[in-house]
């Protein structure tokens, strides 16, 4: 009973990083029905940055943040204005591979820089947790995770529901001629866009690979963001923040008590399974619009 | 295809010939003349190109019909092509003979390309892509524990017509073969009815089904024929190798099979082999360079080794997808094009 509750709470803990990277999906996605398949790369890559300036440059931690939210931003922006903004509107394969292969572009510039090794990060909470009762012990990065994720998911919200960029962002999400017409800049709410996302991708990459250690296949992150994207519905933010702990659970659940039974690995896909499932039965995800299509 | 003037098509066969005229013949023989006799002409490192080339090829003339003419995208191809790969070891492993492990291999691709390609029937675009990036991890998980796939399988080299396949030569010469049929089979595919339709369902699916055209059924076909190819082509993969290993089949795999459509042009099975050539001759051409490159910059040797071929296929997709997105294919139109109507410009 006691482990299943920590399954449970490390689930959630995960899970809520994953729902941080997805919503950065999302925004894209809504502003500009482009899907960013090298957002995986993007967030082991702000955790390689962060690792070059307080590892490698032995600066402090505060200036490791700012230096690699700058970066990161720099980045974004250079991405979506030579890279993606001709690309709008192109057939979705084109955009799909295109993102992918800057994805690799991304890999190989990591490969290149840092080497293929396992390296980790200064751990940046202390050791054990706090223990509830003799029930469950809450780790300390976990419930650091907690903290962060439902802060910068908090920030976004009002962000996007109350300030006159969060506005602006809802109308271009809506029907991007209206926009214009309204005298809304489209292409810079496109790359506050994808800012945020790129910023909040590395915000979860950072944070997972504290306790996981930075390695270039951790894109696999990414790509389970991706899928509570999908599974929520690519329409619904509330979604995302609903199904990233849930799939999170599943996840942990799955290498508690089935990973032993099937000997490992299973736990990697189940979130995929999940996916494919929901795909089948409700293509548009589980809290997405359903769309009409016409000739 | 645009053919000189003053000649005429008169009867249906000549309409619907793939080689037409007595010049296109020439060249087709020259070329496949030219193919049977390669291996007299190249040291054995290029000979082991041209028959990665060949499976390469096989892989991605498969992938061409479901992403290229169907228009149904697969980012799970590697994983098909290890499905195949896997159960055809299995099956050679048990004693069957190398004919019959052919189709085998093939149908077991074909099937998890049949069962992973049903979120097709109700997504598509970005979805689809991403469900078949999920069959990728879920096909090789099946892999990994039901097949044994962190050990491999090691296979002997199977026996055709009383002949063991054991030298580089040999499998060339069985890949040749098999690329020769694979293309014409393709080929004739695509200008046939199922062809037409899987054209129809890519341009645009709901109109497609108000023409009478059943998408389901050629959606599911496009992804059973291109999943057979992809798994005769890990079959054959394995059989040289000698081995077949999960290494091989890797999700970056299935990006650069798509990557050679993109390259090469999709929708057409010329494009197939430019896009193949042209991203495998890239590479190699990178492996060649790399020790050049890790001798001047002895620190990053072994780095850039591993990079370098990443970095340079990832730039040059992105090059084609924003400057060239009809592919190879369709520059090759036009320099023929061009050459026809010489000394003119139109």
């Amino acid at each position: 009973m006691n482990e299943a509750i920590n399954y449970l709470i490390t689930g959630a803990a995960n899970g809520f990083i994953y729902s941080m990277i997805a919503i950065g999906f999302i925004l894209i996605f809504k502003c500009s029905k482009i899907f960013n398949f090298a957002q995986a790369e993007m967030t082991i890559l702000g955790a390689y940055i962060m690792f070059a300036i307080t590892i490698q440059l032995k600066l402090s931690f505060i200036f490791g943040i700012l230096i690699t939210i700058g970066i990161i931003i720099i980045l974004a922006l250079t991405i979506e204005r030579v890279l993606l903004r001709p690309l709008i509107g192109q057939p979705i394969l084109s955009i799909i591979i295109l993102t992918l292969g800057l994805g690799g572009f991304i890999k190989g510039c990591i490969i290149l820089i840092w080497g293929t090794k396992m390296l980790s990060l200064p751990p940046l909470f202390p050791k054990g947790g706090v223990h509830l009762g003799k029930i469950a012990t809450l780790s300390y990065p976990h419930i650091f995770f907690f903290l962060v994720c439902s802060s910068l998911i908090l920030l976004l919200g009002i962000y996007y529901h109350y300030s006159r960029g969060g506005l602006a962002m809802r109308v271009t999400a809506d029907d991007t001629i209206v926009a214009r017409l309204l005298g809304i800049k489209v292409t810079r709410v496109l790359a506050m866009a994808w800012v945020i996302a790129s910023l909040v991708g590395a915000a979860g990459g950072i944070l997972l690979t504290t306790v996981t250690g930075i390695h270039y296949t951790a894109v696999e992150v990414g790509f389970k963001s991706m899928a509570v994207a999908l599974v929520g519905g690519l329409e619904s933010l509330a979604g995302v923040i609903v199904i990233g702990p849930f799939l999170g659970i599943v996840e942990t659940l799955v290498a508690g008590y089935l990973d032993p039974l099937v000997g490992g690995g299973l736990s990697e896909v189940a979130s995929f399974f999940v996916l494919l499932i929901v795909l089948i039965f409700r293509p548009h995800g589980i809290f997405g619009w359903k769309t009409i299509e016409r000739i | 295809m645009r053919r000189r003037h003053g000649l005429f098509n008169v009867s249906y066969k000549q309409e619907i010939a793939i080689i037409r005229t007595r010049f296109e013949w020439t060249i087709f023989l020259t070329f496949l003349l030219l193919m049977a006799i390669l291996p007299e002409l190249i040291s054995l490192g290029w000979l082991d190109f041209f028959i990665k080339v060949g499976i390469t090829l096989l892989v991605v003339l498969g992938l061409n019909l479901i992403t290229g003419y169907c228009g149904q995208i697969s980012l799970g191809h590697a994983a098909f092509m290890g499905m195949g790969g896997f159960i055809g070891a299995i099956f050679l492993d048990l004693g069957l003979p190398f004919i019959a492990v052919v189709p085998i291999a093939g149908l077991a691709a074909g099937i998890s390309g049949l069962i992973f390609g049903l979120p097709a029937l109700r997504v598509k675009g970005l979805y689809l892509a991403f469900s078949t990036l999920a069959a990728h991890y879920i096909i090789m998980f099946v892999i990994v524990r039901l097949m044994g796939g962190t050990h491999g399988h090691l296979v002997n080299p199977p026996v055709i017509f009383g002949i063991t396949i054991d030298s580089d030569l040999r499998i060339y010469y069985l890949i040749f073969v098999m690329v020769t049929l694979g293309t014409f089979v393709a080929k004739n595919i695509v200008r046939g009815k199922a062809g037409r339709a899987f054209i129809a369902v890519r341009d645009h699916d709901i109109a497609a089904n108000t023409l009478g055209i059943n998408i389901y059924y050629y959606k599911l076909l496009a992804f059973f024929i291109g999943c057979f190819y992809a798994g005769v082509g890990g079959l054959l993969q394995v059989v040289y190798f000698g081995w077949a290993s999960v290494e091989n089949y890797t999700l970056w795999n299935a990006i650069w099979y798509l990557g050679m459509i993109i390259v090469g042009g999709m929708g057409t099975v010329v494009g197939a082999f430019f896009g193949t050539f042209f991203i495998m001759g890239l590479e190699q051409l990178s492996c060649l360079l790399a020790p050049t490159v890790g001798k001047t910059f002895s620190a990053l040797a072994g780095t850039v080794l591993g990079a370098l071929p990443i970095l340079v296929f990832s730039l040059v997709i992105m090059m084609f997808i924003m400057f060239e997105p009809k592919g190879l294919a369709y520059r090759w139109e036009i320099i023929k094009e061009s050459f026809r109507l010489f000394p003119f410009n139109y």
